[in-house]
């Protein structure tokens, strides 16, 4: 009994450090969100002599009022939310299927093609911007929101490969019952596979919300006109090219954040489990 | 069955969603088209694409309106890249979509110059007729000169009144030896609090001070081992070691206009009209600007391109003209609250100067005139990585060699890249 009591009290010693460790890590990083909600509140004068300090002198309110008001915030939020919206869902459906099917279904060269659609991965957007922008243009979809949503819902190959590793520890057994009683392979992925792979589905989709929302270079290729821009170009609209509006910079960038944190806490535990394919467990 | 109607419902949602996307779009980015029949008078619809800052958008599009005013037949759609302005441009230029008009810094024209025709422009309309040559190449001119964005020097006149020392001529520049004199009567303290005469010195702005360029006046060979710009490099290297700028290691990360506007520099060189509207809001202590030490610094020239493949060129023209040549419309762009830049109408400046009544902003529009013009050559991006030479291996960066050596060395370097043009 004595022995466990001794045990006890040195876990107890030991989360003490641990928890010191997770204090430091987490103001560490909470430091620089603090200094962006407090940057938004300041002028510019005082943000040039404010140091570390996080205390504003003057709160400056009116930076989100002016921030805000300085680009067309709804419009943008509507085109980011449909941009960020709909490359989920389709990334969500076109990977899933394709990964299910590198997965389950086996046949001559599936390998090859697996290796191939990774291969994609190693291209640079940098080599693909200008002729994707040409295709883009030939199918007459510049300066629409087409090139932000389309593409999604061919695929990516870092999903696929997400997704068919989750898929390829599943238990056979599913599967075989489910064909035993007549079921289609796209019937099976549609009734099992999607079910299960909710963790890992909720883990891709919170990566390509993270991706799409804070897309700026696809947005800056492809749009022109005011009525299509989204939040990370109205963001850019306070940077120039010599001095920068930073006050105002924050105040918009701790709006457009909050969705994405407000995301994170909500999701996080289904983000955590997608990504270390707790779902792969065998029973 | 629910699950089939559901998935039913999705895909329609989806396709719902993706046909809102479009609206009338599809067909914007097929810029132009010329309309202009038999009237004589080009009509029709133009692309205009510009960088900037929201406040610096904004004065440009109080331009555009004042010539849609003018000429209401002709249509200006305007394209606004935030940032990565020449990465678009490139993109652009490449998928055959150039807008018919693009805004384009002196700087930037030779490398995009192909994809330019050739405008005549009288250079005699400007205020000065360095103006032109800023915007052309070989001898011809790509571009019309828009606005003009040179070089001052900002003083913090407080310190200047706390250390006894007579405030510098808002017309004549102080000589280098004047200018030396004075950091170091404004450097004092240590450590954190340290005030210093000046942030860094820039090449780009003091090898003017000194008499010398980057090139020869042909653009043809480089004129960095030329005694001036060693001169110029020595002074710069000098002004670290007196300790009166910041060194490499107190000015890693640092923002040096956070610096001014905190008091800890006396005079801030690289002083371009961007920051007038930021200094416009200081309230500590009091500033004012002045002539670039020894009639150095250097101007940003923007001017104004057509496309090669501008299908309405001769509304784009009228438009470029307009922008360009208009009083009425150089006031709009000069007399913008943000101090987009100076006019390049000598009769419009004066509306630069009324921004801030009571700062010298005469001396932007002196700079403007007299100040050397940016030097651009084609292939920047060689030319620039031979240039990091300096910053690395002398102690104008963070090296350790002589500047007498290492400059000869690079102005060799670039001359063998020249030669390949």
């Amino acid at each position: 009994m004595s022995v466990k009591k001794e045990r006890n009290s040195a876990k107890k010693n030991w989360h003490w450090l641990a928890y010191l460790l997770l204090l430091i890590g987490s103001v560490a990083f909470l430091y620089p969100f603090v200094w962006m909600v407090s940057a938004s509140l300041r002028s510019l004068e005082e943000l040039a002599v404010s140091g570390m300090s996080i205390w504003p002198e003057h709160w400056r309110w009116a930076n989100y009022a002016k921030a805000l008001t300085a680009f067309p915030f709804p419009q943008y939020l509507l085109n980011t939310l449909i941009t960020t919206v709909l490359p989920i869902i389709g990334t969500v459906l076109s990977c899933s299927l394709v990964g299910y099917a590198f997965a389950r279904l086996k046949v001559r060269g599936s390998g090859f093609l697996f290796v191939l659609v990774l291969s994609t991965m190693l291209l640079p957007g940098e080599v693909t911007m200008i002729p994707q922008f040409i295709l883009f243009k030939k199918l007459g979809m510049l300066d629409t929101l087409y090139p932000l949503i389309v593409p999604a819902f061919f695929g990516s190959a870092f999903y696929i490969f997400l997704l068919r590793q989750f898929y390829s520890r599943l238990p056979v057994g599913l599967e075989e019952a489910a064909i035993i009683d007549g079921c289609g392979y796209f019937k099976i992925w549609r009734t099992i596979f999607l079910p299960l792979s909710k963790p890992a589905l909720m883990a891709v989709g919170v990566m390509v919300f993270m991706g799409s929302w804070n897309n700026f270079m696809g947005p800056l290729i492809y749009i022109n006109s005011d009525k299509w821009k989204t939040l990370t170009l109205g963001l850019a609209g306070f940077q120039g090219t010599y001095a920068t509006d930073t006050n105002l910079l924050m105040a918009a960038a701790v709006v457009i954040t909050l969705p994405c944190i407000l995301l994170f806490f909500t999701s996080q535990k289904a983000f955590m489990e997608g990504l270390t394919f707790s779902g792969s467990k065998e029973s | 069955m629910m699950k089939k109607w559901s998935l039913i419902v999705l895909s329609l949602l989806v396709v719902i969603a993706l046909s809102a996307c479009s609206g009338n779009g599809g067909n914007t980015a097929q810029s132009s088209s010329n309309s202009g029949g038999n009237s004589g008078t080009p009509k029709g619809k133009i692309t205009f694409a510009y960088w900037g800052a929201q406040s610096e958008a904004d004065a440009i599009k109080q331009a555009i309106d004042n010539f849609k005013k003018t000429y209401p037949d002709i249509q200006v759609e305007s394209q606004w890249i935030q940032k990565d302005y020449l990465t678009k441009l490139q993109t652009m230029i490449a998928g055959g979509t150039a807008p018919d008009v693009m805004l384009i810094s002196g700087g930037d024209l030779p490398g995009f110059a192909n994809a330019f025709q050739e405008l005549e422009v009288d250079g005699s309309v400007f205020s000065s007729p360095t103006l032109l040559d800023s915007m052309s190449v070989d001898g011809k001119a790509y571009a019309a000169p828009f606005i003009i964005k040179p070089k001052v020097m900002a003083i913090n006149v407080d310190l200047f009144e706390k250390n006894d020392i007579p405030l510098p001529s808002k017309t004549e520049p102080m000589t280098t030896d004047e200018f030396n004199d004075i950091a170091k009567k404004l450097t004092s303290g240590e450590g954190a609090t340290k005030v210093f005469g000046s942030e860094p010195l820039y090449l780009g702005n003091w090898i003017y001070s000194f008499g010398g360029q980057f090139y020869s006046d042909d653009l043809t060979q480089s004129a960095l081992g030329e005694p001036e710009a060693i001169k110029a490099a020595e002074y710069m290297v000098a002004s670290k070691q007196e300790g009166i700028v910041p060194n490499d290691t107190e000015k890693q990360g640092q923002n040096m206009m956070n610096w001014y506007l905190g008091g800890r520099i006396g005079m801030f060189t690289d002083f371009g009209p961007w920051y007038l509207p930021q200094m416009a809001e200081v309230e500590s202590f009091k500033w004012d600007l002045v002539p670039f030490p020894g009639g150095g610094g250097s101007k940003e020239v923007n001017g104004l391109a057509l496309s090669k493949d501008s299908k309405n060129a001769e509304a784009a023209k009228i438009f470029i003209n307009h922008l360009t040549q208009n009083e009425e419309t150089q006031k709009i762009i000069g007399g913008n609250k943000n101090a987009y830049g100076i006019p390049v109408l000598s009769s419009a400046t004066s509306a630069f100067e009324a921004i801030y009544p009571d700062k010298n902003l005469n001396a932007f529009v002196l700079a403007a005139e007299k100040q050397h013009a940016q030097e651009a050559q084609k292939r920047t991006n060689e030319i620039g990585n031979e240039m990091k030479a300096i910053d690395d291996t002398t102690p104008i960066g963070i090296g350790q060699k002589d500047v007498k050596e290492v400059f000869p060395q690079v102005a060799e370097k670039i001359n063998k890249i020249l030669q390949q043009n």
